[in-house]
């Protein structure tokens, strides 16, 4: 038996290695493709209850920074890109826009804490006493925030007033360092101690320096906390009632080197850390509308730049901003006012100044009070220029981390306390940064704090400067009813979670303060574009040069509220990026507010202990990347089999029926029935090993070029996989051989139609010839149908469904979403139906090959020949493509429930390609008409 | 029908090689022949003898090795394929087996020829004026498993004549058929050259039908054996006695 199986494929040698050929490419395609059907998988779990959505679907955050608290019940803590600086790369950026489906992707890069100045001017003119020639008013700072529970006192400064005239020393004029140029147009010498001060002109016409303890008394600006700043200012009380002083110290601006006032509204500061961020003008437009929030100046633009201007010897390197118009921070300066009269601190030398000054007795005359609100706002009202509103420094910023919880059994989270950070990130020696270290700085925090690694460059001054104020509340969706605490401009709230703490802050929520450590943190008050940040960082050692983006925030289209199907399709684009990009990615979509109790140790400034109720937010998916098997790729590269069975099917049919008088003499030979089938089962049995064992060998090469992974165990599955293939396409065709009857040798090979038409023309004749072979018909169209099918579905859920079809399967939501390796699998299958109609048409064409030629005889021109058998390819091909694409679209319609004209368009198109690769295919075939022995076949037998 | 002048034919030298396994066959050996416009040439000879090949030549659905058909001063062997086939078109074959397309109709069988070409309206009247021709008025309809094979045979004969053929080449028209049968497809051969004039190529092993033909021409192994010229001074009982007398 196995010698006659051996010389039956030896014999038709042709034919073994077609067959042989197509279980080949059929088992190696199908084992190296479903090396692609392992893929990462985003699942969720959980149920969402309430539907709110942010301005935002997804958070992409750099991989691992999710804590394990986030993780483990679900939150996204308040105020999330907190401690969170760089981490992604712009090239993983560019791989987020670019995933299909993704509407918006707003990226947010942190960079540090700017230390500003905010101006909280205080009001001395009642403390004033207008008939003394000379007083002094010592104004008695308190640092007050967080509801006023953290207070501390400051160095006392002091306001000399007199009636005396005043000399200023002309400091935009070049001076030596032992005397300057003054405003009478003399020279005065001056000591480095007090410096080249405003004189005070006595009445017998000398001149007395009013030293000022900042000129070399304190120390370098940077390396002392505001609290330990102190000063002496000097004002003329004119005879007409106004105040005249040196430039700067007063709030309002004057001409020159002086001004004057009608009150004395000193000119105080408090430094306030400005946190810095990054982000696509364009981007953060669409997702939060930023542009129509400017109030003030213009938007920052995507090409707005670093720009370097000369300054002396160095040069000033200005980064353009959009700055907030709230910075909610809750923060004041408040002033007890003494007066202290007859008292002059004129030629009292700077290291006696404060000896003669505290000494002194004095009335008190009220107090002040100032906000860092109300100063922001009224810096802003001032409007924006280039002299005045607003520059900060960028000498140095801060990078505080993250908040560590330890939790309590009931659920309650306990900030971990910090010490303050190193009083060096402020500022130190020889790093420029003229601002006095904020004095919450000393506070105790909840954030370790690092410097941001900037170039160190001795003579370039970085400052930020405002092109435009925007105010938070005018973003999309700010404090919205209902929304989740996870918009990037909110400001985290926390209330008293019980009546101690309730009381203790007033019935009010603790807002952020000035301490870039603490525990609750102010969002983005500086915005620049992240073009920027390589320009900021170029020459530092930051490894934000490399990967500059904190976190990426990503609009879904066609998402529009809270429902199952939003749900996975925001799923399927979660999962896309998490593929893509390896980055931790939450789905946002439908959190809702989770009420959280936090702990907050007591400060150092006198705060008790607080336990405070903070609203984060719960997710309402958990999101985890599992290694799963995409069930639709697998579906797909069976259909590849399922084409290609048709396919062998066909050929081994046709093989059969080339046998039959052989097969008719081995029946009258006496061979059994099931002997006869075993022959042909037993032949494609061979042929079937034969292509598995190849497959093996020919798995590992294609997977080495296709990128995917085979193993042993995967490439030997070929075998099987072979051999069942081999089998299943020849099984019918082994029953039909084992009916083999000697009559049936005389049965023409194509019979008649019984559905009889009058061919009219070329198509008519074209279709005749088709209903004569039904079964060779349906199986060809068939597997053309199977491919245009799963190409229709393939191809809608790329562009008609941008990347995904999202819809409803037996009452689930489902997703089916698009990879390379399911768009090649689709591709396969409509190429081998369309080879499978090539096929089919090679079938009839032998088996028919007496007709064409008596046609040809009679008078048929070759091009008559192949327009006849194009015909019967179109038509094969028409028949295959219409119903695939009817079964296709129909099927995403079914799913999605609706049937959008992108979707008729698509399935248009890839009905239109089916066709047209069918006759493509139609032409192999018709090239071989030439080849039919014309006269052969018509002589007699 | 069109009343039609029959063709001229002339081979020669003509030659046609075939391989069969390693070796080579001669099926056509330097054959000469002409053959006069209007009229019944039989070719006889035993099996293998070359007369199909020699049918197949003239029909240019065989190439010659060597040689040339020429068929009214046209030298078919040096026809290119459009040009064959539009020669094919104006050549009649007829075969033993009919080969008539089993899908169609008998108007259909008849219409084929033509099928290609435009004007499908006067293909149909012509073609029904010729099945009445071959005596097959009503059947029209019919599919060819539902005649008889002399009824076939007539089928054949008309669609050869779609072309409104100058020549027409039979081979073996009666060699599947009674010989009743065939005589009357004989018969009708002969009654369409009688009114149309046209040129009449059979191949044929019965004797009684080659008797019938104006001239014989006997193949052996490929060459011209025997040419006689049946219609000299000979009445149609002699020209039988003298067939029956060569054994053909």
């Amino acid at each position: 038996m196995l010698n006659f199986v051996w010389r039956q494929l030896r014999d038709r040698a042709g034919r073994s290695v077609a067959l042989l050929v197509g279980v080949l490419v059929a088992t190696t395609g199908f084992v190296v493709l479903t090396g692609a059907t392992t893929t990462s998988r985003l699942n969720v779990t959980g149920t969402v209850e309430r539907s709110t959505r942010a301005a935002y679907d997804i958070l992409v955050r750099p991989k691992g920074t999710r804590t394990p608290l986030e993780a483990e019940r679900g939150l996204v803590r308040p105020n999330y890109l907190s401690g969170l600086y760089g981490g992604i790369t712009t090239a993983q950026y560019d791989q987020v826009k670019a995933v299909a489906g993704v509407d918006v992707a707003a990226p947010i890069a942190m960079l540090g804490y700017s230390t500003t100045a905010v101006p909280t001017p205080i009001d001395l003119t009642d403390a004033v006493d207008r008939s003394l020639a000379r007083q002094v008013i010592r104004v008695d700072p308190t640092f007050v925030a967080e509801r006023g529970l953290s207070a501390a006192p400051g160095k006392p400064r002091y306001v000399y007033v007199t009636k005396n005239p005043l000399i200023y020393p002309r400091l935009t004029v070049e001076f030596d360092s032992r005397s300057a140029p003054y405003s009478d147009g003399r020279s005065y010498p001056y000591d480095e101690a007090c410096g080249p001060v405003p004189r005070e002109v006595l009445p017998d016409g000398r001149s007395l320096p009013v030293c000022d303890p900042r000129w070399a008394l304190i120390g370098e600006p940077g390396t002392y906390s505001e609290r330990a700043d102190w000063w002496v200012d000097v004002v003329r009380l004119l005879p007409d009632g106004r105040f005249e002083a040196s430039r700067g110290v007063l709030t309002t601006d004057g001409d020159g080197t002086t001004t004057t006032s009608d009150r004395l509204v000193m000119a105080y500061d408090l430094t306030v850390p400005f946190l810095l961020a990054a982000v696509d003008p364009a981007a953060e437009q669409r997702l939060v509308g930023l542009s129509d929030a400017v109030t003030a100046g213009r938007a920052i633009r995507t090409d707005d730049t670093i720009t370097e201007t000369r300054a002396g010897a160095g040069v000033n390197r200005e980064l353009p901003v959009l700055l907030t118009a709230r910075p909610f921070i809750d923060e004041a300066l408040t002033a007890r006012l003494t007066r202290l009269p007859g008292v002059s601190p004129a030629g009292v030398p700077a290291l006696d100044l404060e000896k003669t000054l505290a000494g002194s007795a004095g009335i008190p005359t009220g107090d002040g009070r100032s906000t860092v609100a109300d100063g922001h706002r009224a810096t802003l009202a001032a409007g924006l220029s280039r002299t005045g509103c607003c520059v900060g420094q960028l000498q140095n910023l801060l990078q505080s981390g993250e908040v560590r919880y330890e939790r309590s059994p009931d659920g309650t989270l306990r900030a971990a306390a910090q010490p303050p950070v190193a009083p060096d990130l402020y500022g130190a020696r020889f790093t420029g940064n003229p601002l006095a270290r904020p004095w919450l700085a000393d506070d105790r925090g909840s954030r370790a704090g690092r410097p941001l690694a900037l170039p160190k460059d001795p003579n370039a001054f970085r400052l930020w400067r405002a092109v435009g104020a925007f105010d938070p509340e005018k973003l999309t969706g700010f404090s919205d009813l209902g929304k989740v605490p996870l918009e990037t401009y909110e400001p985290p709230v926390a209330e008293g979670a019980d009546a101690r703490s309730r009381t203790t802050l007033g019935g009010q929520p603790l807002e952020p303060s000035g301490n870039p450590a603490g525990y609750l943190s102010a969002p983005p008050l500086l915005l620049t574009n992240l073009a920027s940040v390589p320009e900021l960082l170029k020459g530092g050692t930051s490894p934000q040069l490399q990967a500059p983006i904190s976190a990426i925030r990503v609009r879904v289209a066609d998402v529009h509220g809270y429902s199952e199907r939003s749900a996975e399709r925001v799923r399927l684009i979660a999962e896309r990026i998490a593929q893509a990009t390896g980055l931790d990615v939450d789905i946002t979509l439908g959190s809702s507010p989770a009420p959280q109790a936090v702990e907050l140790p007591a400060g150092a400034f006198g705060r008790p202990e607080l336990r405070l109720t903070e609203n984060w937010s719960a997710l309402g998916v958990a999101s985890v990347i599992v290694k799963a098997v995409d069930r639709k790729s697998a579906a797909l590269f069976l259909l590849v089999l399922v084409v290609c069975v048709l396919f062998l099917g066909n050929a081994v049919s046709a093989a059969v029926r080339d046998r039959r008088p052989e097969l008719a003499v081995l029946a009258c030979l006496g061979w059994p029935a099931r002997r006869i089938g075993a022959l042909i089962l037993g032949e494609v049995t061979a042929l079937g090993l034969a292509a598995g064992l190849l497959a093996v060998g020919l798995a590992f090469p294609l997977g080495a070029a296709l990128d995917i992974v085979v193993d042993w165990r995967r490439a030997l599955l070929a075998v099987p996989v072979a051999l069942l293939l081999a089998l299943v396409a020849g099984l019918a065709p082994a029953l039909r051989a084992a009916r083999a009857h000697p009559a049936a040798a005389l049965r023409p090979p194509v019979a008649t139609a019984r559905w009889v038409r009058r061919p009219r023309s070329l198509p008519g004749l074209a279709l005749v010839n088709l209903v004569r072979t039904p079964g060779r018909t349906l199986l060809g169209a068939g597997a053309l149908a199977i491919g245009v099918a799963a190409l229709t579905v393939v191809a809608a859920a790329a562009y008609a469904f941008r990347g995904a079809i999202v819809g409803s399967l037996l009452g689930d939501t489902v997703s089916l979403s698009v990879r390379g390796a399911d768009a090649m699998a689709a591709v396969a299958t409509v190429l081998l139906g369309a080879a499978a109609v090539a096929d089919v048409l090679y079938l009839n064409i032998r088996d028919r090959a007496a007709e064409l030629a008596t046609l040809r005889a009679t008078g048929w021109t070759d091009a008559a020949l192949r327009r006849l058998i194009g015909y019967e390819g179109l038509l094969l091909g028409a028949l295959g493509a219409l119903a695939g694409a009817g079964l296709g679209l129909g099927g995403a319609a079914w799913l999605v429930g609706e049937l959008p004209s992108s979707l008729a368009l698509v399935t248009a198109a890839v009905a239109l390609a089916g066709m047209l690769v069918t006759c493509l295919a139609a032409l192999v075939p018709a090239a071989l008409l030439h080849r039919l022995p014309t006269a052969r076949l018509l002589a007699e037998e | 029908m069109d009343a039609t002048t029959g063709s001229a034919v002339r081979t020669s030298g003509l030659v046609r090689q075939f391989r069969t396994g390693t070796e080579r066959l001669t099926a056509i050996d330097d054959v000469s022949l002409e053959i006069a416009p209007g009229s019944v040439v039989a070719l006889t000879g035993p099996s293998g003898s070359g007369k199909s090949t020699l049918l197949h030549m003239i029909g240019a659905i065989e190439q010659a090795d060597q040689g040339t058909v020429t068929v009214d001063d046209v030298e078919v062997t040096a026809l290119r394929r459009a040009a064959l086939a539009r020669y094919r078109q104006r050549v009649g074959f007829v075969f033993q087996r009919y080969h008539l397309l089993p899908a169609l109709t008998v108007l259909d069988n008849v219409i084929a020829p033509v099928l290609p070409l435009r004007g499908r309206g006067d293909h149909a009247a012509r073609a029904r004026e010729l099945l009445d021709a071959v005596g097959l008025a009503g059947r029209e309809r019919a599919l060819p498993a539902q005649l008889s094979g002399g009824q076939q045979q007539r089928v054949a004969i008309a669609r050869a004549l779609m072309g409104a053929p100058r020549l027409l080449l039979a081979d073996e028209p009666t060699g599947n058929l009674d010989s009743t049968t065939g005589g009357q497809i004989l018969d009708l051969l002969l009654d369409l050259r009688d009114r149309h004039g046209m040129t009449i190529l059979l191949a044929t092993h019965e004797r009684a039908i080659a008797a019938r033909c104006d001239r014989l021409i006997r193949l052996n192994d490929g060459r011209v054996v025997e040419d006689l010229d049946l219609t000299e001074g000979e009445d149609p009982a002699d020209t039988y006695d003298r067939a029956t007398r060569l054994r053909l």
